[in-house]
């Protein structure tokens, strides 16, 4: 059984990594970001579907406009939602 | 009554015999006059957008000394859409939250903060009272009010909060109701 392992060799060391401030900083931008972005991505999709509800119950010549601005910002929040997954 | 022409434009909040339709719209119903609150109402969110705007211009100053670019570009992309997502929501109660005059009856849209919908339809033939009372000092200069709509049997009082000129408005009523 310890023929297997004996060989084996770790080369990391606990004792060699080292976390600066700005590692916990980074982390802490990056968690608030993805929060945050998920928040607002929720936000987004609820106002989008709540601007359709609107829509029906008032329909004017201009509703075209107003759902293509509640659909700009249901994208801008996903690519911010990306961007704070992916990029930052 | 006949001298009133189509007035019905996209920022109207007073439009005469308006180009729009109600999911609540029986099927020969005209709608006769539509109401929203009146503009100079909407200045504290619009003078509160330019100010964030230019709260995250000055803030950018400081910045580049705690961020990297790349934390900078996400925070004012973020800040952007968030102004926008303030201004926007506060544009949409303002248009979509009406009072409506038609044929048969008058129809209060208002909408809580975007999420709640409370449609109020009293009929014509129900409404007692029509009053108005200006909004204060700003009310008066700017010829904006209140709107009260007094009904009775099963149909619920009315108003129209901050409504271009009330007493004309209230005058328009009383015509279609007598």
């Amino acid at each position: 059984m310890g023929g297997i392992f004996e060989n084996l060799q770790f080369n990391f060391d606990i004792t060699q990594v080292s976390i600066t401030d700005a590692d916990i900083a980074f982390f802490f931008f990056k968690a608030f970001s993805i929060v945050f972005a998920l928040l607002f991505f929720i936000y987004s999709v609820i106002l989008a579907r709540q601007t359709g509800v609107l829509k029906d119950t008032l329909s004017t010549e201009n509703n075209g406009i107003i759902m293509v601005v509640s659909q700009v910002q249901l994208i801008a929040s996903v690519l911010i939602l990306l961007y704070a997954l992916f990029l930052i | 009554m006949d001298q009133v022409k189509q007035s019905s434009r996209f920022l109207d909040s007073l439009s005469f015999y308006p180009r729009i339709k109600l999911d609540v719209q029986h099927k020969d119903e005209n709608i006769i006059l539509l109401i929203r609150e009146h503009p100079i109402t909407q200045v504290p969110w619009i003078i509160n957008t330019i100010g964030l705007g230019i709260i995250l211009v000055l803030v950018n100053v400081l910045l580049p000394q705690f961020f990297t670019i790349n934390q900078i570009i996400f925070i004012n992309f973020f800040a952007i859409v968030l102004i926008f997502a303030y201004a926007w929501i506060n544009f949409l109660r303002w248009y979509f939250e009406v009072g409506v005059v038609t044929n048969e009856r008058i129809i209060d849209i208002d909408f809580k903060s975007v999420l709640y919908k409370e449609v109020s339809i009293a009929k014509l033939e129900n409404i007692q009272e029509v009053s108005a009372k200006s909004a204060g000092y700003l009310g008066t200069l700017f010829n904006y009010g209140y709107i009260y709509v007094q009904t009775s049997g099963a149909d619920i009082d009315i108003e129209f909060l901050n409504a271009p000129d009330p007493s004309y408005v209230v005058k328009f009523i009383n015509k279609l109701t007598h």
